[in-house]
């Protein structure tokens, strides 16, 4: 529906710009006219850009967005498999996070500009998408760090009364100790390949 | 000061850059992919901020009053 609206916008902004280009002698040289040409260069056309940008953002949030690059899409596959260890999957199978947000509920940093740190990564990619050269083995730019796990989790139950996750506590909050080093399988690309996924209904 | 075909001339490139960005973020919207999203947010609404800055620039100089010429150039006209 966003889209459509700023669509809308846009060929509005665009005509609106074509006419005043026609008109500009009748308009330009009255105090109406400028504020008239004012609005359809200025006003108009810079609110309909930021908007359109705002919506572009959050668009590039989506999950399908990032499964729009080939890349990707076996690390999408694996949102699907039946591997209650694997974390993607089991994020996305418990509906732990959003659906339209699982790759970047894990892949942004919660803190002061991780999203516009996540959105430059993301420019990254695209570079290498279309100009450079995607590498066979895919890597995070540096390990992965636990606020963006505790996040969610630091007060949740389910982790606070975990007697495994109690003696590490403060190795935890401090980052000395990874998630990943118990929770180790993030996602399970071998099952992927393989085609074991879990399909809703099925075990009924 | 700024002559009124020169402010024409400034509004009409302004537009013309606004008009190009407006049309880059259009036909990237409807084809929208990774690729098109930053060429829309890198060129496209650049170009409608340099558009619109270029109006505002020639719009907010101050035209002058047309000139009255006198019909005998020896007399001056503002002699009573």
């Amino acid at each position: 529906m966003l889209d459509l609206i700023l669509v809308c916008g846009l060929i509005l902004c665009l005509a609106l710009a074509v006419l005043a280009w026609i008109w500009v002698p009748r308009f330009a040289l009255s105090h109406s006219g400028r504020w008239l040409v004012l609005i359809s260069v200025a006003i108009l056309p810079v609110g309909i850009s930021a908007a359109g940008l705002t919506v572009q953002l959050r668009t590039s949030s989506q999950t399908t967005f990032c499964l729009s690059c080939h890349p990707m899409q076996e690390y999408g596959r694996t949102l699907f498999v039946d591997n209650r260890k694997a974390l993607a999957a089991v994020h996305y199978q418990e509906r732990s996070i959003e659906r339209d947000k699982t790759c970047f509920a894990c892949h942004t940093d919660y803190a002061m500009f991780g999203n516009m740190k996540a959105k430059l990564n993301g420019l990254r990619h695209v570079w290498v998408q279309y100009v450079g050269k995607v590498p066979e083995k895919l890597a995070l730019y540096q390990p992965y760090p636990n606020h963006n796990c505790l996040h969610c989790h630091e007060d949740a139950r389910g982790y606070v009364e975990n007697p495994v996750h109690k003696p590490f506590f403060a190795e935890l909050s401090a980052n000395t100790r990874s998630c990943l080093q118990c929770h180790n399988v993030a996602h399970d690309k071998k099952a992927a390949a393989d085609g074991h996924f879990w399909q809703a209904g099925g075990g009924q | 000061m700024i002559v009124a075909s020169a402010l024409i001339r400034s509004i009409r490139i302004g537009l013309a850059v606004v008009a190009a960005g407006i049309a880059l973020q259009l036909a990237c919207a409807l084809f929208f992919s990774p690729a098109t999203f930053v060429i829309s947010a890198g060129v496209g609404v650049p170009l409608v901020l340099v558009g619109a800055f270029i109006f505002g620039r020639a719009a907010t100089r101050v035209i002058p009053p047309p000139v009255v010429e006198s019909p005998n150039p020896s007399v001056p006209h503002d002699r009573g």
